[in-house]
């Protein structure tokens, strides 16, 4: 009888696992850490490029988003934060996230995808492009690299340059490399790249009240956060006192006054994210997944500047630019 | 479990086996319609998203060819300088993102323009190209695609060239287009197939060229060589829906579709389990309607057996109640049942079977009270089993078992050792005896104790059983009364050693045994030196604690086939059985001394003594034991009055033993008719060279031994009173014979004696020498008593009070052979030290001993430091002498400079020498 019992007992068990079999699938849980708002743009064509694939907010993907307003010592805790919560995926917003991410190395952080980062290897991101040693992808924004096309871009729409100023961090990776290629492309077209090594905001505005007129053709930045930064308050307005055209990596800084930028689209690089962030939420390594390069590049020239130097743009140049600000 | 019980429970068990066995062909035959409309269903999904899948590839690379074939056309058509053809396809390449690079080559493949997306590109960069196949074959017209290759970031490319026609052949120019794939692959991979569905695309050599996991591709995986089944490959359309394991190893199931134009292979793909969901969810559904019938089918089947079942459970519990003894049981009979007769027929069958067992308990009470009442342990065996059936509790508290855990075990069981008795030869004696009175056997008690008893066995019967009735006595108490009486007859009762007694029984044991194997063994004989001290200074009861710390000491260093004896008062011996050769003895002889040498804690003091060890080899020295004692008491006397702590016996020493025993009882004559003389020892001035003093020095000019050194009767007399008189004698001749000196004209020369630790002890000592300075009109400055540091520390409180006393009347004090006691100057500061005679073991070796010269240099220094004068004693030649000036030693003695002399003699010697200076 006490057998009888107990298969009743087994049966009812059955009965109860078997109805709590059909559980809901349970959404994914992605976590994003920014640096500033300056990364919204990327944050946001995640975003809605993941909604594109079929991840409906707050449906099948609950997102967390840390930002650090500017504060980088807070990105180490965020991303910590975030571990701690089980998120699915890590998303860095650039490399600054990124590289605290790595920092903190925790063996139960999850697959990381960064939007936005440049010289992956020299900061030591990734062991090598084949092999990352972590588990992370993302996009590589080729900002140094397109130094070199950039340079190209500047003997098109300014045929007559010759001698070309450069204000770059050396310490910085993707600034000594940005030099690097644009003295190889200067190199093609018999110009010159004047690079000015400088360490503070002291030093560029040095170098900068140091720049006699006509001294230089145009002045081309190169991705370097601090420079980025003076560009405001130090390198718009001598460069417009000087009348030198200033070529930059980055469509926010025509915006704020340069001439003209040939880069990735901050917006787009969030969607092209999307993609590897979709591969990862479905069970593929990040780790096997090469960084991505982006997949459009915009080249962008401010009119007003044009008028201002009183530029005229040939054919070519013409055929060149994507959009006029 | 009963048995009617395990009857419902097969009633249980075999409706349920039927209800699965209908249900099971049921659940199958649905599962089966199901499962084929499951396949048809997924099989068009998989089918539909392949075909789309190829769609968007043809998407892809349509307009690219057609944008390719209006730039063609449009180069072929329109005349253009350089710049604007540079312009012309940077707006070509600006509508179509996914183009990296074009590139414009002539007839003879030299490369006229070329323009990257993300590269610098001059003059110097175009090249001519006359190996590319694909650009000769588009010279030709001919549209050429290149097979997919992957960037320096490990994305995928691949390149279009497309002919440009001329006027002529020479005119004809090509177009080449490098696509990024990326593009292409992803729009693949958003194709959403169920949850975890996905594309892949192969190409015609069956190497994956674009899956989910950019791994794979990077790896150059060949799908040929997977478990992916080749029918996938081989058809020129869609493929049937087939399930196979990925090349991941995964269940899977897909669909494959070509593409005619690129020659490539769509795969579809879905995780069997994924597409098989839906099956399960009709399986579980199926399981749970199952389980809901079960559960409901068994609890009825279980409710009626119970109903039918009862009064067959009350019968199967009435006959287990009457098996396990309970003989009152009746079972109430129920009406109308089929079980009615049977049940009258149990209850009479109960009622005879009490009665019966009501007669047999009252003749077991009886017993029972019998043999409770018995003086003697009682059990009651088994003749067949072997088992206890009944015991009286003095038996169960003999054993030190309850009386329900000893009956029931077989008697051999409580059996100390069966080989000697045992239930079989119990039996076999009671045949022919009928009675057995045994001493002298054992009982084995609960925790395997051995009680010795004796026991009387008889046959005896109950009922129909064949039984022993055994009676147990305790006769432990009796043995163990015996047991120690042997025991203090053989050890000595404070140290709990084994005495004299046992010694000569285990040596005469031994004895016999070598003579049989040939083996040597030796006897330890070992006497403490100032024992008697302790015991004379500190009382006995400190000289007990002392004798009973010397067992454990001495029995870590032996082996445990020694044997360690006390032969009473300060002796002990050790039988040593087995020895290699002689240098192990002398290393079990030093051991032993060095433990009795090591400082012992008695109520708070720290005393230390020494040891005399004689050692006596059997067979070689003696084959009896009275004999090989005598020999190791020879060696052992020879080694403490020669101070050489342990000694072998040898013929040579008989002699001197036999003198020495009458030496002690020829002291007091030697006073009466002065025997004794003193030798003086000079103490010279290192620095200048002159005498300062002596060393009065004891001789025994004996009658019949010749002239003894102290070493040869001070440590016999030092255990007596008479070295009392002995130091007064030393010390009144000592006076006299330094006045003799100063009637020669030394009137500043010192004189020293050597006092013993039992001087020290003895407080009226300072009296004495008042009283004998006094009498030779004496000033006790220039007496110096030279003492050990062993002696100081035997009492070290009655020493200080001794010591200060001298100091204090005037009487200089020196510490005699320093440096090979354990006490340090600090220590010595305790007590009023005017002067340090470092010991001859150091001063010997100084100049070859580095560690020697250190001791020596911070002892003078130290010594220096605390207003103490220094001695080196032993100097044995000139160097020594040198060196120890150097060091800044103030005295010196030495043989090298002056023996020892009489008086007389040394007085001449005094004379001799003042005179040379004079001179």
């Amino acid at each position: 009888m006490i057998i009888c019992k107990k298969l009743i007992g087994t049966l009812i068990i059955l009965i109860g696992a078997i109805g709590c079999s059909n559980t809901a699938v349970e959404p994914k849980r992605v976590g994003i850490v920014l640096y500033g708002g300056s990364r919204t743009p990327q944050s946001d064509g995640l975003i809605d490029g993941l909604a594109e694939l079929g991840y409906k907010k707050d449906q099948n993907i609950l997102y967390s988003v840390l930002n650090a307003n500017n504060d980088k010592s807070k990105l180490e805790m965020y991303a910590g934060q975030l571990i701690q919560e089980k998120v699915d995926l890590l998303v860095a917003g650039g490399g600054l996230e990124a590289d605290a991410i790595k920092k903190i190395g925790r063996a139960d952080a999850p697959p990381t995808v960064v939007l936005y980062v440049n010289s992956i290897v020299e900061r030591k991101l990734v062991a090598t492009r084949a092999d990352p040693g972590w588990n992370v992808t993302g996009i590589d924004n080729l900002n140094a690299e397109l130094s070199e096309k950039r340079i190209e871009l500047v003997r098109d729409l300014l045929p007559k340059s010759k001698r070309i100023l450069i204000l770059y961090y050396p310490n910085i990776d993707p600034s000594r490399i940005g030099v690097d290629f644009a003295r190889k492309a200067a190199n093609k077209f018999q110009m010159e790249v004047v690079a000015k090594a400088v360490q503070s905001v002291e030093e560029i505005r040095a170098e900068m009240n140091n720049i006699k007129v006509n001294e230089f053709d145009a002045m081309l930045t190169v991705p370097t956060a601090p420079i980025d930064n003076a560009l405001n308050d130090i390198i718009l307005p001598r460069v417009k006192q000087l009348k030198l055209p200033l070529f930059t990596h980055s469509r926010s800084l025509v915006e704020a006054g340069a001439l003209a930028s040939y880069g990735a689209p901050f917006y787009d690089l969030g969607k092209q994210g999307a993609r590897l962030a979709d591969k990862v939420l479905r069970g593929v390594s990040a780790a096997k997944i090469p960084f991505e390069t982006p997949k459009t590049f915009v080249y962008s020239v401010n009119r007003s500047e044009l008028e201002f130097l009183g530029l005229t743009l040939t054919e070519l140049t013409k055929s060149q630019i994507n959009e006029y600000l | 479990m009963s048995a009617p019980k395990r009857i419902a429970n097969r009633i249980v068990l075999l409706v349920l086996l039927l209800e699965i066995i209908s249900i099971a062909i049921w659940g199958t035959l649905t599962y089966q319609s199901s499962q084929r409309e499951l396949v048809n269903t997924i099989g068009g999904q998989l089918s539909e998203t392949n075909f789309r899948a190829r769609t968007e590839i043809a998407n892809f690379f349509t307009p690219l060819a057609i944008h390719a074939d209006v730039i063609a056309s449009t180069i072929a058509s329109v005349p253009m300088s350089r710049e604007e053809m540079r312009s012309f396809l940077y707006r070509a390449m600006r509508t179509r993102p996914e183009i990296q690079e074009l590139s414009l080559f002539d007839a003879k493949s030299n490369e006229l323009a070329k323009m990257s997306r993300s590269e610098s590109v001059s003059d110097s960069d175009l090249r001519t190209n006359i190996n590319d196949a694909d650009l000769q074959s588009a010279l030709q017209g001919n549209r050429a695609t290149s097979l997919i290759s992957f960037s320096q970031y490990f994305e995928p490319e691949i390149r279009l060239v497309f002919p440009i026609a001329g006027k002529t052949t020479a005119d004809n120019m090509a177009l080449g287009i490098r696509v990024n794939l990326k593009w292409l692959w992803d729009i693949l991979q958003a194709q959403r197939i169920g949850t975890s569905g996905y594309v892949y695309v192969v190409d015609d050599s069956f190497n994956l060229i674009g899956h989910i996991d950019p791994s794979y591709v990077l790896a150059r995986l060949n799908v040929s060589k997977s478990s992916i089944p080749s029918e996938l490959f081989s058809g020129s359309g869609l493929s049937t829906l087939t399930q196979y394991k990925n090349f991941e190893g995964d269940e899977v199931a897909g669909v494959s579709g070509y593409d005619p134009i690129n020659h490539w292979w769509v795969v579809v793909e879905q995780p069997a389990d994924e597409v098989l969901a839906p099956l399960n969810r009709i399986i579980n559904r199926f399981l749970l309607v199952f389980i809901l019938a079960a559960t409901i089918t068994v609890s009825l089947v279980l409710l009626f057996s119970k109903i039918t079942m009862r009064p067959l459970e009350k019968f199967e519990k009435g006959i287990a109640r009457i098996a396990a003894g309970e003989s009152t049981v009746r079972i109430d009979v129920p009406a109308d049942s089929e079980l009615s007769t049977l049940i009258t027929a149990f209850n009479g069958m109960a009622e005879n079977l009490d009665d019966r067992i009501h007669e047999l308990r009252e003749a077991e009470r009886k017993y029972r009270t019998l043999i409770e009442t018995a003086s003697d342990s009682i059990i009651v065996v088994d003749e067949v089993s072997g088992r206890i059936r009944l015991a009286n509790r003095r038996a169960a508290q003999l054993l030190g078992y309850s009386m329900e855990a000893l009956v029931d075990m077989t008697f051999n069981e409580i059996l100390f050792d069966t080989n000697i008795i045992n239930l079989m030869r119990i039996d076999e004696e009671l045949k022919t005896e009928g009675f057995i009175n045994n001493h002298g056997t054992a009982v084995k008690g609960f925790d395997g104790e051995k009680i010795s008893v004796d026991f009387s066995a008889s046959r005896t019967g109950f009922g129909d059983a064949m039984l022993l009735q055994i009676a147990i006595r305790d006769v432990r108490e009796r043995q163990q009364l015996i047991e120690e009486l042997e025991y203090q007859a053989t050890h000595d009762s404070l140290t709990q050693l084994p005495n004299r007694k046992m010694l000569i029984t285990d040596i005469t044991h031994c004895l016999r045994d070598n003579s049989d194997s040939g083996k040597t063994s030796a006897l330890f004989m070992v006497d403490l030196d100032h024992f008697k001290e302790i015991n004379d200074t500190l009382g006995h009861r400190a000289g007990d604690i002392l004798l009973k710390e010397i067992r454990p000491r001495l029995t870590q260093r032996l082996s445990p086939d020694d044997l360690l004896a006390r032969l009473g008062g300060d002796e002990f011996a050790v039988l040593i059985r087995n020895f290699a050769n002689e240098k192990d003895l002398v290393n079990k002889a030093k051991h032993i001394i060095d433990a009795i040498r090591q400082p012992f804690s008695i109520d708070g003091l720290t005393v230390q003594i020494g040891a005399s060890l004689g050692v006596a080899i059997s067979p070689m020295h003696g084959i009896e034991a009275g004999e090989l004692m005598k020999c190791a008491d020879i060696a052992m006397y020879h080694a403490k009055v020669n101070r050489l702590g342990f000694a072998f016996y040898s013929k040579n020493l008989d002699r001197h033993s036999r003198e020495r025993l009458t030496m002690l009882s020829d002291v007091t004559a030697a006073l009466k008719h002065e025997q004794f003389v003193l030798h003086f020892h000079p103490k010279i001035c290192m620095k200048t060279g002159e005498v300062k003093g002596a060393e009065a020095l004891i001789r025994w000019n004996h009658p019949t031994l010749g002239l003894l050194s102290p070493n040869e009767f001070i440590p016999l007399v030092e255990v007596s009173e008479r070295i009392g008189d002995i130091t007064r004698w030393v010390i009144n001749d000592a006076i006299r014979g330094c006045n003799q000196w100063r009637n020669a004209g030394e009137e500043n020369l010192r004189v020293a004696v050597n006092l013993s630790a039992r001087n020290l002890n003895d407080e009226s000592l300072p009296k004495t020498i008042e009283k004998l300075v006094n009498a030779h009109d004496f000033d006790a400055r220039r007496l110096e008593v030279e003492i050990t540091e062993s002696a100081l520390i035997v009492n070290p409180r009655r020493s200080r009070n001794v010591v200060a006393a001298l100091h204090d009347y005037g009487v200089r004090v020196a510490i005699d052979d320093y440096g090979t006691g354990y006490s340090s100057i600090a220590y010595l500061r305790q007590f009023p030290i005017d002067e340090i005679k470092i010991d001859r073991s150091f001063v010997r070796q100084l100049s070859s001993n580095r560690s020697n010269a250190a001791i020596v240099r911070s002892t003078i220094d130290l010594a220096h430091s605390l207003d103490m004068t220094v001695v080196a004693e032993g100097v044995e030649d000139g160097e020594s002498w040198e060196t120890l000036r150097d060091l800044g030693c103030d005295f010196g003695q030495s043989y090298f400079v002056c023996k020892p002399k009489p008086q007389d003699r040394f007085v001449e010697w005094l004379l001799r020498r003042t005179e040379s200076e004079v001179a």
